[in-house]
């Protein structure tokens, strides 16, 4: 390990210290909103009230998407998708790359069907860019926003990816610093948190947990800001130094199966008989699929898949189009396997925790909490070492106020969102405005009362009662009873509302203990902001 | 996904009887040095899990062990070490409470044989002799 003198560990405890003080409590919102979309999925499908068909891309399919796409232009052939929502309803696309007239950027324009993959009803069709309303593909508003918060805290593009890609770089960052700055780390990993309420105390608590989520810290963070900076800055830095500056190529370069140009028309192969070989092949159900050049010759259909058992990488079988004949598995970029395309396979999973279903998606959770807990730990410790300035208790006081209003405001704009649809609203408008609103029960309590241990304790009750009434909520705005969702198998639905139930009750329970505990022990060094 | 669960089981188990053993922490906590060299034999039985899982091609496995061992690490060394003290003898004692700790209950039956072959050799020894000669005298039996 390398031993620092004094005046270069002063300058790193600076920098480690001063970084986080600054984007902090960005980097707090990141990982707390991180760490709930690690379920997106699952979220999505508990906020939409359940599930409509199963795996929708492994049934047969073909008598019902092969009619949708003949009666297109040959100029939406070129390039389908064929996906499915939350709820397994069936997505069509045929589409072409045009020049949005207001943007100026190429954007995919077609016709996006909804189709019944069991029945083949069309339930809706939408035509022209469809990917600028959300009402048109977006399920759950409120899936959608915290996503969007995530990825992007909704500031302004580019800006927002790259201040996301930043807060991930300053993970990095802070992970090595406080490993140079904690020079026996390894060797106290075990060292037990000493009691109390000392200084030493914060320091041991940010110091082990630290420790322990160091190697999903560079993980973590080095994943995130790939995917921060892979559309505002490596893509197009890529594309103008290897491809002067024509997207088009790059994109076909790096992303689309090469196959000679062959005109001719040709009938698409069986898609039915295609789904099936893929899913034999890997040995997980198809997650889309895109058919290029139909109805010619020099036809290709890929087939996308999540990780097949043991695995992490999402796999990619292609097929020829006219014959139905299996080719090779495409790398995740390039034309040719390589270590290149091997890593950006493994970002995703890596980044979400999306290889072994919930069991690992669990876990990401826990480590995303251990890190949300090792920067809030690291801004106490931070303001504790600077208790007598009274700005710097101010400043304690609006971190430990912060990091209580995020996940209040988080509970109200789920709130928001199912009243929004009990009252006949729109959900993606009241989504936002409810996590805005929430503000206001998540700073009010911090404000009025002087307190910490009752400030605490006011904090685990909100949530606490505000997680236990999301369900009742949900059913209120039509989801299914808990009956219904045993009757008709909807295991994601009624495992949410259990899981939330069990984590409101735990903070009533929580708050309760703080308070027969901690009689005659409060601090009230914190004062008001 | 049952070799990670037998995984994840004997790496935290090593954890634990690193964090037992460990001196820093022992002395943390005002206990007494233990003797003898264990670290390495637990470090290996903490790492061997996942190199078995690296083997096996389970990456997916190996992530999921790796994931498990640094909230399990963090959960064994934050944590209260008189609860975790507490959940270690409790841990301990559920073989012999299902019956499955054969050494414990061999010791409790031999235990008992020993009393009741004392017992007998008493209430021989209060028995007339069958020369007549007089026993020790009377005693009460337990």
């Amino acid at each position: 390990m390398i031993d620092l003198s004094p005046a270069p560990m002063k300058r790193l405890t600076a920098v480690h210290g001063w970084s986080g003080v600054i984007l902090g409590l960005f980097l707090y919102v990141v990982v707390v909103t991180g760490t709930l979309v690690v379920f997106a999925h699952e979220l999505e499908t508990w906020s939409i009230g359940g599930i409509r068909h199963e795996e929708p891309l492994s049934g047969p399919i073909d008598d019902k998407v092969r009619p949708l796409i003949d009666i297109m232009s040959k100029g939406y052939q070129r390039d389908i998708n064929l996906f499915s929502n939350a709820k397994g309803d069936l997505f069509v696309y045929p589409h072409a790359e045009l020049r949005h007239p207001e943007t100026g950027e190429t954007e995919s324009y077609g016709a996006l069907f909804q189709v019944d993959p069991e029945s083949g009803e069309v339930l809706s069709r939408r035509d022209g860019f469809v990917f600028h309303d959300t009402n048109w593909y977006v399920e759950s508003a409120l899936e959608d926003f915290l996503v969007g918060l995530h990825v992007r805290l909704y500031v302004p593009e580019p800006w927002g990816y790259i201040l996301t890609g930043v807060l991930g770089l300053l993970m990095i960052s802070t992970g090595i610093s406080g490993l140079l700055m904690h020079r026996h780390m390894i060797r106290d990993a075990f060292v037990a948190v000493r009691p109390g309420a000392r200084l030493v105390t914060f320091r041991d608590r940010h110091v082990l947990a630290g420790t322990w989520g160091l190697a999903f810290t560079f993980l973590l963070g080095f994943t995130g800001a790939y995917f921060s900076f892979a559309g505002t800055v490596i893509f197009p830095l890529l594309t103008e130094v290897a491809f002067g500056g024509d997207e088009d190529r790059a994109v076909e370069t790096l992303f689309v199966p090469q196959r000679a140009e062959d005109a001719r028309p040709a009938p698409l192969a069986n898609l039915d008989a295609i789904l099936a070989d893929a899913q034999a092949r890997v040995g997980t159900p198809p997650s889309s699929v895109g058919i290029q050049n139909y109805g010619r010759a020099d036809a290709l259909v890929r087939v996308f898949h999540p990780p097949p058992p043991g695995h992490l990488e999402f796999v990619q079988p292609v097929y020829d189009g006219v014959s139905g004949a299996f080719l090779y598995f495409r790398p995740n970029i390039g034309r040719e396997a390589s270590s290149g395309s091997v890593l950006r396979g493994l970002m995703w999973p890596l980044h979400a925790g999306d290889f072994a279903g919930v069991a690992s998606k669990a876990l990401w959770v826990g480590l995303g909490s251990a890190m949300a807990y090792v920067v809030v730990s690291g801004l106490h410790l931070w303001v504790r070492r600077r208790s007598s300035d009274p700005s710097w208790r101010r400043f304690g006081r609006v971190v430990m106020v912060s990091s209580h209003a995020l996940p209040v405001a988080l509970l109200a704009c789920a709130h928001a969102y199912y009243l929004a649809l009990v009252a006949g609203g729109d959900p993606n408008g009241w989504t936002p405005a409810g996590f805005l609103l929430g503000f206001i029960p998540g700073i009010v309590p911090g404000w009025r009362i002087v307190d910490e241990v009752e400030v605490r304790r006011t904090y685990r009750r909100l949530l606490g009662g505000g997680l236990l009434l999301l369900p009742v909520l949900r059913m209120a705005a039509g989801g299914l009873s808990w009956a219904e969702s045993i009757a008709q198998g909807q295991g994601t639905v009624l495992s949410v509302d259990l899981g939330l139930m069990v984590l409101g009750g735990g903070l009533l329970w929580w708050a309760r203990r703080l308070g027969s505990g901690m009689v005659g022990s409060t601090s009230r060094e914190g004062g008001r902001t | 996904m049952i070799a990670s669960i037998v995984a994840i089981g004997v790496s935290c188990f090593a954890l634990l009887r690193l964090a037992h053993f460990d001196p820093k922490r022992r002395r943390a906590l005002g206990l007494p040095e233990e003797t003898g060299r264990r670290g390495r034999g637990l470090l290996a039985l903490l790492l061997v899990p996942g190199g078995g899982l690296l083997l096996l091609g389970d990456a997916a496995g190996l992530m999921i062990w790796f994931g498990a061992l640094t909230l399990l690490g963090w959960g064994i060394a934050a944590g209260d070490p008189r609860r975790l003290g507490r959940g270690w003898a409790w841990a301990r004692g559920i073989p012999s409470r299902i019956g499955l700790d054969g050494a414990a209950r061999v010791r409790a039956l031999e235990v008992r044989v020993a009393a009741l072959e004392a017992e007998l050799e008493k209430t021989r020894g209060l028995a007339p002799s069958p020369t007549g000669a007089e026993g020790p005298g009377p005693r009460v039996l337990d």
